[in-house]
């Protein structure tokens, strides 16, 4: 402390020393001048001498002129757009930078400090001093030479806690930073920053050191003088990283102190660290090694999350939905990982602005762009190819970013002699833009579009194609210091077509189609009190094409069918409340409300429910008229949940969560094509709800170098969707009918541990999950294995990742991954019979068999380029093998009757160790 | 060196990127040994029946029997009749009886091992007579394949039927094109036989499908132009005449969402788009154990019967062109010397599988040899003229 206060120069400036008197004006003319030389021409002309630091400039030129222009004005304009913060005192401009301390500046504040004898009300301006002694060593932003002050002296006596605010932001390109754990002195209190980069602090009144810990920049540290609420932005410099890469941001103090729980954040460092499948980044397999979520498999869409089916994710890009997260049977996903800024996993706690499913939402935000300079990102390897680029419009303003992605997988497959892999095709791109625009420190906005297609035929078989295309509009609106909005308006639509054209005869088309357009509208309010309020108000619209089937070639006897659409409303009020009790204690109260419109054009069936659900119970059919609701649901939707700290190394956390979830996936998880089709809420299929109570206990070990955390939970499930034994999905007018509802319950554990830093770094990951569903009925079609409960499709009690790295040295590392699980339940054939003529076969209970368990490694080896920072491109090259041992791990097994009898066969998608190279480079 | 290892690299791709399927190993421990009923008691005064079997594994095709069981069926605070086992999981009444509309009936078994099982009281219930059964041709089309359609009409005024099943038997003349005349007796040696003998057979089958509907969304109790069958149109069996004999019977809810999961079941079976897989229960439990799984159905229900006849001529008006018998035969006519008949009978199983038409040249010195279904009809169906005929 003492030292602190030793450096601590009080100072002071004045504006209105400007204001009283005419402002002196200056002409003043650059002409490819270095900074150097643009200050010291300014020392000439004003006779000020100006301090500053010659690490701070760059190598810019600079061409200007002014004539006879204020001091002020000539200076803001000058540095508008660097890093450098001015500040006229005392016949003297002083330099600062990254540090702007903004504040309204009551009367009487001079006085307190040096007695200075002006007295007016300043305005929007830093003050900063900088120590007359070198600079820290480079590579350090931390810097504890400097004392920034904030607020209003003259206040500094009135009671209570005050609040410090501001926004956190990418040096480099002006990015805002969301998860940016911001906390005062040591760890109390402690925040994080919102998707706007926007934080706020509760603080009492004095000296703090303010510091930031983010996964790939570099900790920022500052003294602080609070004298009253004000703001502090904070300019954050990357990690010199050659290239990005993706950490899971469960961050050292975060994982403690953070409110929520069963959440991770992925950014792009820690893919790195994850072998590659077909020399692609992944960001769904990065979400994959995390405990709680799981996949059925190599080529299976989708993925479970805390025992959920796979539609119970809400995975959005932007806020708008993506209804297929993979390409090509999910081998790949459709996230392009060189435009994504950063995605997250909510699975425990849901906040409350978002819901819609049961299981867990996955945020998927792309970049904003480089508003600053040009930079370009790609990667090639034999199947794929992928590039990207930022490019700034104006700069500091508008940038625009682009990125499309490849396979052409079609011309090596026909580079092979086997007849039936000639006439295999794979295919599939994706294309993202987004815009983004600064319209002024209060309002951004920004636009983003994104296509993806995918088309596949394997052998002889179907031919699938599918597409996704999303679009969002999002406005960032700052009323104040405390007030602030995104308004975001989005568009998704997904479909499908499968050709299958095996028999002329029997040649068809079959598709599905799904549009969604949603309007949110959100607030946070930080009101500098213990509360930080967040609430809003969303809307979506569905339309939905459920299925047609054509003809296909001139011999097909297939006769045409289309399902009449569906459409619904989906809407939202929520508003939640984070309340800090103190520095160990803090709860975050939220309340969601939803409602469901089913809306017309339809004809709506009506049950008798004295019957059995079948088409002959139909007691009345009613046509309901185009956008007219003919059935409503709505309920609460409690997001609850709470943190203790039992020490500064360990926490416990303790959350409850209600969603309510009112589309349905309709999957028949034997099959691999991927013709699930979804299904609105109506008056036969009632929404899903589920409740979940999570404990968690969190506990950082080893001088904190080692994380761990053990999570536990217990989830009520209503209204799950299941089928009925002989159940059609596909073009199924009255699908009500092969469908029950019914109870479940999951449960499990999930344990992690993980080590951060050093050479060797990594995570093992260890989860235990069951899910368990309950299909009763007084009809025995509606009750599946007696009325017991049974194992859910995509129970897998068992689930061990290892992800772990080895830095060999600065420019070779190795991975090493390893996963476990247990195989999923499959309905075995047991036996056949005859009956009535018929051959029929018998099937055990459903669900009552495993497939092998799953297990897998993979090794990668990284080779990065040299590390000079100034080269023209950054480059590494990566060299893995998927599936080192070859494991069949079977994705599932299927019966066909034979002359002999029936015969098992099973499906493997990857048999074979994968070996992949790719080359990634940056400018 | 790079394009030779950007080679390897293609190479080692696509050995490993196709998919695998392999056979799979389900094990033994998979088979699920469980008693299949199938039982039904009609209006009829006739032996009726009940067949008990047992699943058979994936890989056999081999129906198995329960034999040695005590089989009765019980008439509601009345009478019960004790089955005899009459071949191995067939059980006859020994003498005639029937059921009666609107009595109650049981079916209770118990098996050799002592394990007791029964099916839920089934109410015989009254059906309807069958108002029609007719054809028609119809040539091919964007949905179907050119053919002919036999459909039955039927109505309950009354409207308390509302769930109907039906069975038939269908039985055809059979006429192969080359009637034998020589019987092959070993070695060089023959006899002359009357083409009659082989030459002129009927065949009957019972249906091979799950047959139900139910009328509950009309406003009248009324089947229209159900279709009971369709043959393709090169099909054989109408070349001369064919008859239909169909059996209406009325099913209460329960038994129909039997028979229709079932039908569901067997009929998506192997199409692209995979059904949800499971086991149908039916109405037999055991008493022992409530949970064991009991296989197949005991019903009980009046029985409407109907015969038709139809031959080629009929739909001759309709475009429909009479069938040849089998394009193999002419196709398949081999001249053998006299001498050489024993050899080429004895091989490759020739005396199971060829038929002597009749012998040419001078002094029947060679014989003409047809397949065996060209010149004998006896393997596909039987010269016992049906009664009905």
């Amino acid at each position: 402390m003492k030292k602190i206060i030793l450096f601590f120069l009080f100072s002071f400036f004045l504006f209105s020393l400007q204001a009283q008197e005419p402002e002196t004006q200056y002409t003043l003319r650059f002409d490819q001048d270095t900074w150097a030389e643009v200050f010291e021409k300014l020392e000439q002309e004003t006779n000020y001498p100006v301090f500053y630091t010659p690490e701070w400039i760059g190598p810019q030129r600079i061409s200007r002129s002014y004539e006879s222009k204020s001091l002020n004005y000539i200076l803001s304009d000058l540095l508008q757009g660097t890093r450098l913060k001015y500040l006229v005192y005392k016949n003297r401009i002083i330099l600062s930078r990254d540090i702007a301390i903004v504040d309204e500046l009551a009367d009487g504040f001079l006085e307190k400090g040096t007695g200075s004898s002006d007295t007016s009300r300043t305005n929007g301006t830093a003050f900063t001093y900088e120590r007359e002694i070198p600079r820290p060593e480079e590579g350090n932003q931390a810097d504890t030479s400097q004392i920034m002050e904030v607020g209003d002296p003259s206040r500094f006596n009135e009671p209570g806690q005050v609040q410090l605010s501001g926004y956190i932001r990418d040096a480099e390109n002006g990015e805002s930073l969301a998860g940016v754990v911001v906390y005062a002195d040591d760890g109390q209190p402690i925040t994080t920053s919102d998707v706007n980069g926007y934080y706020s602090l509760r603080l009492e009144k004095g000296l703090h050191i303010i510091k930031t810990q983010f996964a790939t920049m570099q900790a920022f540290s500052q003294e602080v003088q609070v004298y009253s609420s004000g703001s502090l932005d904070i300019d954050l410099r990357s990690k010199i990283v050659s290239l990005e890469q993706i950490t899971i941001e469960s961050e050292r103090d975060v994982n403690i102190m953070g409110i929520e729980m069963g959440r991770y954040k992925i950014d792009i460092e820690t893919m790195k660290n994850i072998p590659k499948v077909l020399g692609e980044n992944d960001i769904l397999l990065v979400m994959l090694s995390l405990p709680g979520v799981q996949k059925l498999g190599e080529g299976a869409a989708g993925f479970n999350v805390r025992g959920g089916a796979a539609d119970q994710n809400l995975i959005l890009l932007n806020e708008s939905t993506i209804y297929n997260p993979s390409h090509f049977l999910g081998f790949f996903s459709i996230f392009n990982a060189d435009v994504i800024k950063d995605a997250e996993l909510f699975k425990g706690f849901i906040p409350a602005d978002q819901g819609g499913r049961l299981s867990s939402i996955f945020e998927v935000n792309l970049k904003d762009g480089n508003k600053k300079k040009f930079s370009a990102e790609g990667g090639i390897s034999p199947i794929t190819s992928r590039m990207s680029f930022e490019i700034p419009l104006k700069e500091n303003k508008t940038s625009l970013l682009l990125g499309g992605r490849t396979t052409y997988s079609d011309w090596v497959l026909n580079l092979v002699d086997d007849v039936s892999i000639q006439n295999s095709e794979a295919s599939f791109y994706d294309v993202v833009a987004r815009l983004s625009h600064k319209i002024n420190d209060n309002n951004s906005l920004s636009l983003s579009g994104y296509l993806s297609r995918d088309r596949y035929k394997l052998s002889f078989d179907s031919l699938f194609r599918y597409r996704n295309l999303n679009a969002s509009l999002q406005w960032q609106h700052r009323y104040n210091s405390k007030l602030q909005s995104e308004l975001s308006a989005t568009y998704s639509q997904y479909n499908y077509r499968v050709e299958f054209d095996a028999q002329p005869e029997e040649a068809f088309e079959l598709g599905f189609l799904i549009r969604e357009g949603n309007l949110k509208l959100d607030f946070n309010l930080f009101p500098g009190s213990r509360h930080q309020f967040n609430f809003g108000a969303q809307s979506k619209f569905y339309y939905l094409e459920p299925g047609f089937i054509e003809n296909f070639g001139s011999e097909s006897l297939i006769s045409n069918r289309v399902l009449p659409t569906e459409r619904g409303l989906e809407s939202a009020l929520y508003f939640s409340d984070l309340i800090e009790f103190g520095p160990r204690f803090s709860i975050n109260l939220g309340l969601r409300y939803s409602m469901f419109n089913s809306l017309g054009a339809r004809t709506v069936f009506q049950y008798d429910p004295s019957l059995p659900r079948e088409e002959f119970a139909i007691v009345d059919t009613v046509r309901v008229d185009n956008l007219q609701a003919f059935q409503t649901y709505h309920g609460p939707e409690w997001r609850i949940s709470g943190r203790y700290s039992l020490d500064e190394l360990s926490s416990i956390k303790l959350s409850y969560n209600r969603t309510r979830q009112y589309i349905h996936l309709l999957s028949n998880t034997v099959s691999v094509a991927p013709t699930d089709t979804w299904k609105l809420s109506d008056n036969n299929i009632e929404p899903q709800i589920g409740d979940q109570i999570s404990l968690g206990y969190y506990r950082n070990i080893k001088e904190n170098t080692i994380e761990a955390s053990l999570e536990i939970y217990y989830r009520w499930l209503q209204n799950t969707l299941d089928y009925k034994i002989g159940a059609e999905l596909i073009l199924n007018p009255n699908i009500e009918t092969d469908v029950i509802q019914g109870r479940g319950k999951a449960y499990g554990l999930e344990l992690l541990f993980r080590k951060r830093s050093g050479r060797l770094n990594g995570w093992l990951s260890y989860t235990y999950s069951r899910t368990l569903l309950q299909l009763d009925s007084p009809f025995p079609q509606e009750r599946i294995n007696q009325g017991q409960f049974f194992p859910a499709n995509y129970d897998k009690p068992h689930d061990i990742t290892l992800v772990s790295n080895y830095k060999l040295s600065r420019r070779y590392s190795f991975s090493f991954n390893f996963t476990y699980s247990t195989g999923r339940p499959i309905t075995f054939p047991t036996g056949q019979y005859q009956l009535a003529g018929e051959q029929i076969i018998l099937y055990s209970d459903r669900n009552d068999f495993r497939i092998p368990d799953y297990w897998r490694v993979d090794i990668g080896f990284n080779v990065e380029g040299n590390h000079k920072i100034k080269k023209l491109a950054h480059s590494f090259w990566t060299i893995s093998i998927y599936n080192l041992f070859g494991r069949d791990n079977p994705y599932s097994v299927y019966f066909v009757a034979e002359e002999e009898g029936i015969q098992a066969y099973s499906l493997t998608i990857f048999g074979s160790p994968i070996p992949t190279i790719s080359y990634n480079f940056k400018f | 060196m790079k394009t030779f290892s950007l080679k390897i690299f293609i190479a080692l791709f696509l050995l490993s990127n196709t998919r695998c399927i392999e056979p799979f190993e389900t094990g033994p421990q998979g088979f699920d040994d469980r008693l299949v009923v199938e039982g039904f008691l009609s209006d009829v005064t006739k032996q009726h029946q009940v067949l008990l079997t047992r699943t058979s594994p994936l890989d056999s095709n081999e129906r198995r029997f329960e034999t040695g069981a005590q089989v009765r069926i019980e008439e509601e605070g009345r009478t019960s009749t004790t089955f005899q086992e009459v071949s191995p999981g067939v059980y006859l009444s020994p003498q005639t009886f029937r059921g009666f509309v609107g009595n109650t009936y049981q079916l209770i078994i118990t098996t050799q091992d002592e394990r007791q099982y029964q099916s839920t009281p089934v109410t015989l219930k009254a059906t309807p007579p069958i108002d029609r059964v007719y054809a028609e041709f119809l040539p091919e089309s964007v949905e179907q394949e050119a053919g002919i359609h036999i459909y039955l009409d039927t109505e309950d005024p009354t409207a308390n039927t509302r769930f109907y099943r039906w069975e038939f038997d269908e039985t055809y003349e059979i006429r192969p094109p080359f009637p034998s005349t020589y019987l092959w007796t070993g070695g060089n040696s023959f006899v002359f036989r009357e083409p009659s003998v082989v030459g002129l057979c009927w065949r009957t089958d019972p249906s091979q499908n799950i047959l139900v509907q139910n009328t509950t969304n009309l406003v009248r109790d009324a089947v229209n132009q159900f279709e009971l069958r369709f043959i393709p149109e090169e099909s054989f069996i109408m070349r001369y005449r064919y008859s239909m004999l169909v059996r209406q019977f009325a099913l209460n809810a329960e038994t129909y969402l039997f028979w229709e999961a079932l039908r569901e079941l067997s009929e998506t079976q192997g199409s692209l788009f995979d059904i949800q897989p499971g086991t149908i229960p039916g109405n037999i439990f055991s008493i022992d154990n409530p949970d064991e799984l009991v296989l197949g159905y005991f019903d009980a229900s009046q029985t409407s019967e109907r015969r038709v006849f139809f031959t080629p001529q009929s739909f001759t008006p309709q475009g429909y062109i009479r069938p040849d018998y089998l394009e193999t035969c002419e196709e398949n006519i081999e001249d053998v010397p006299v001498q050489e008949i024993g050899a080429f009978m004895s091989t490759e199983n020739n005396f199971e599988t060829k038929e002597i038409w009749a012998a040419f040249g001078f002094a029947e010195t060679v014989f003409r040899i047809v397949p065996r279904e060209c010149g004998n009809c006896t393997d596909i169906g039987t010269t016992e003229r049906p009664d009905f005929w």
